[in-house]
């Protein structure tokens, strides 16, 4: 019998892995899992802000159809084209001709729009006298424009902040050509053309002011400073001595420039654009460039960020039309008071609003005080003397003395000795013209008084005052041969 | 043979540097390899290799991508926070449906949670038409709720918690200890926004309000991290018979 071998041992099977003990390799294992806690908590903190945030959160796409709306219905009505005053500005302004300067000695190189406030002496140049009579033709589709009473710009309110607005720079090449015309004229004796001028660019700044967009308020304002200040520019040049001429001066004044419905306004339809923006951009539909990483975190704060904006425009516009206004310190506890979450937008634009509302009512307060100082020169006209005080033009050059805007006070007058600072900008050597000119003034955003000087935007003119903001008109004094002798008070 | 003492990183490097002869420190390292061999044998028919390292190289990916290329950053950043989200989301929950096992109660838990933070995330106006906010926001809070799962049922194996109460109050640790430091840097960012100058405030009064509580409770996340990984650590590794 054959010998069975003996059955060999299976070999062990080996053994099952402990499943407790490959969970604790696997937790001391950590370092892959230690770096996923940076991506991780970054993740996270998303999460966490987005819990905060969301009782904040807004649909945009359901906002921008309420906010498209609302911009659009602010566009101004349609006009026939030949009741349109911007027909005639756009002629103009293709009829206008550049300055062109010849090489003959003292003839002025530089800007045209720097030759408003400049000595008469420069109307005499032949360059200038040649830039004005080769305007005559833009000048006249201006004034042809300015005679309408409607104006429509035709802007596309549906581009929203994307709007194209072309018309602004023109319209203020067109108030500066217009500035030049009449300084020109009043040198050369023709007051009559010379308020006309002017009268013109008041026009214009209400026309351009017919979009309530903010942008064209602050062009409005910008052309009636031109204007105030042409007017300053011929009484300190070239002084209307008739009493019918400062009639028509002051006639062209635009006097009442309501600036608190004129900010309530520009107000309502920056609030509209904005938030159209925004919706626009966070539903995706109105890409930015330059903003890419918008979609990003933009969920993050769109929705209190409009929140905030819609109640700090709400109550600013509020205020303006009660007459009330802040300034940036003010603007800033308004918008504590309505934050909620993140407010980027809202502290990044509203701020400079405060100074938009500033402008305005430096407008205003400038057009009373340019309205004074014409009564004053007519007091001068008629009694061949200067008032006493303002109070002296009452009532027949004045129905009262006129109050400040910023500081609602009285106007003030005096005369100073030392006379009008100038400074000569290539060499900065600083002269004083007009001794004991006539200062008249208002109070300024500063609410003191700087007696009458104003070194803001650079102007030599401070005083001895550091920041001199005092809204003034000034007059040159009455030449001695002018003064009649016998001149009685009325 | 006593085993030696770890270096400190000064004496490591200074060794490494010069490349000083040190029989301690070389006894030290060969020791500590063959703890690491141990360990990645030991978790080998657990861990899944492959998906950890893609989740781990999505990090670096992301931030070389937007150190280099940065065409569009947004994107990319949203591309590869993407990829490592859901990345972290599928490992976990691999892991979790694959290799361990839960009660059914932590499963009603668990998809109650999962539910309630995706729909809070997903409900929120106006983040369904970011889409891309939405791809990486609804996997990373998928990815933790799954992290904090297997961390939780990892650690009651180690621990041996077999009750139900004391896991699902683990299961709740765990989630609060993973998002701690997200609640400390929101916690900071709130802080700083409550005290900051009136001009550079972030956010409103009442939402800075928050700021210190949520600080002060991620503080106490972090240092319950602390206390949960030091016992953990330290029972895994009595199992395993490693220092």
């Amino acid at each position: 019998m054959p010998e069975v071998p003996p059955p060999t041992p299976e070999p062990l099977a080996a053994p099952a892995p402990d499943p407790r003990a490959a969970a604790a390799a696997w937790y001391l294992r950590s370092a892959h899992r230690r770096l996923w806690m940076l991506p991780l908590t970054a993740g996270l903190v998303v999460v966490v802000a987005l819990l905060l945030l969301r009782g904040t959160a807004e649909d945009p796409a359901e906002n921008l159809k309420a906010s498209q709306a609302a911009l659009l219905a602010l566009a101004p009505p349609a006009v026939p084209k030949e009741e349109n005053a911007a027909e005639d500005y756009a002629l103009a302004q293709k009829a206008k001709v550049p300055y062109s300067s010849s090489a003959a000695l003292g003839s002025p190189r530089n800007d045209p729009s720097t030759f408003i406030t400049k000595e008469s002496r420069l109307f005499e140049n032949p360059d200038v006298q040649a830039y004005v009579a080769k305007n005559a033709a833009a000048i006249q589709h201006l004034y042809a424009g300015a005679a309408k009473a409607r104006c429509n710009w035709g802007l596309n309110y549906g581009l929203g902040i994307n709007m194209l607005m072309p018309h602004l720079a023109q319209t203020r090449d067109s108030a500066r050509l217009l500035a030049i015309h009449a300084r020109a004229s009043a040198h050369a004796g023709d007051h009559r053309a010379a308020a006309r001028s002017i009268a013109t660019i008041y026009k214009l700044a209400q026309h351009v002011n017919s979009d309530p967009v903010l942008i064209s308020s602050l062009v409005c304002i910008a052309c009636a400073s031109i204007a105030d200040g042409t007017i300053e520019a011929i009484v300190a040049w070239d002084t209307p001595d008739s009493s019918e001429d400062l009639a028509a001066y002051r006639k062209a004044v635009w006097l009442d420039r309501h600036w608190q419905t004129a900010a309530a306004r520009s107000l309502a339809c920056e609030r509209a654009m904005n938030l159209y923006t925004l919706d626009g951009m966070a539903s995706g539909s109105m890409p930015m460039p330059g903003f890419p990483g918008f979609w990003a975190g933009g969920f993050l704060w769109y929705g209190s960020d409009r929140h905030c904006y819609s109640a700090v425009m709400d109550e600013f516009i509020a205020r303006s039309l009660r007459g009330e206004w802040h300034k940036d310190e003010d603007m800033s506890e308004l918008i504590a008071r309505h934050q909620t979450g993140p407010a980027i937008m809202t502290r990044m634009v509203l701020p400079v609003l405060a100074r938009f509302g500033q402008s305005l009512m430096v407008c205003e307060e400038r057009g009373r005080v340019v309205d004074a100082g014409l009564a004053f020169l007519q007091f001068r006209a008629k009694y061949q003397r200067d008032a006493r005080s303002l109070d002296e033009l009452v009532p027949e050059f004045l129905a009262a003395v006129p109050k400040g805007v910023l500081s609602p006070v009285p106007l003030r007058m005096r005369v100073d000795p030392k006379g009008v600072e100038e400074i000569d900008r290539l060499t900065q050597k600083r002269s004083w013209r007009d001794p004991n000119t006539i200062r008249i003034y208002a109070l300024g955003p500063n609410g003191k008084d700087d007696g009458g000087h104003n070194n803001q935007w650079g102007a030599p003119d401070s005083g001895g005052y550091p920041d001199a903001d005092d809204t003034v008109f000034r007059v040159p004094p009455l030449k001695k041969s002018a003064a009649a002798p016998g001149g009685k008070a009325p | 043979m006593r085993e030696p003492q770890r270096p400190g990183w000064r004496a490591i490097l200074f060794a490494e540097c010069f490349r000083i002869e040190w029989p301690g420190l070389e006894l030290w390292w060969a020791r500590r390899r063959e703890r690491k061999k141990i360990l990645a044998q030991t978790s080998a028919g657990f861990d899944l290799r492959w998906m950890r390292w893609l989740v781990t190289l999505a990090v670096p990916l992301t931030a070389a991508t937007l150190l280099f290329l940065h065409k569009d950053p947004a994107w990319e950043a949203a591309i590869g926070t993407g990829v490592f989200a859901v990345g972290l989301c599928l490992y976990f929950a691999w892991l979790l449906f694959a290799r361990l096992q839960c009660s059914l109660l932590e499963l009603i838990v668990l998809v109650a949670f999962l539910g309630n933070a995706e729909g809070l995330i997903l409900a929120t106006p106006n983040l369904a038409g970011l889409a891309p906010a939405s791809w990486v926001l609804a996997p990373l809070v998928a990815g933790w709720v799954f992290y904090g799962m297997v961390v939780t049922l990892v650690q009651a194996k180690i621990l041996a918690l077999e009750k139900p109460v004391p896991r699902l109050l683990l299961l709740a640790c765990n989630w609060f200890v993973l998002a701690a430091p997200a609640l400390c840097v929101a916690g900071v960012f709130l802080t700083y926004a409550r005290f900051a100058p009136q001009d550079m405030k972030l956010v409103g009064r009442g939402m800075a309000a928050w700021g210190l509580p949520l600080l002060a409770t991620g503080v106490v996340g972090l240092l319950m991290s602390f206390w949960l990984e030091r016992k953990t650590r330290r029972a895994a590794r009595r199992i395993l018979g490693v220092r």
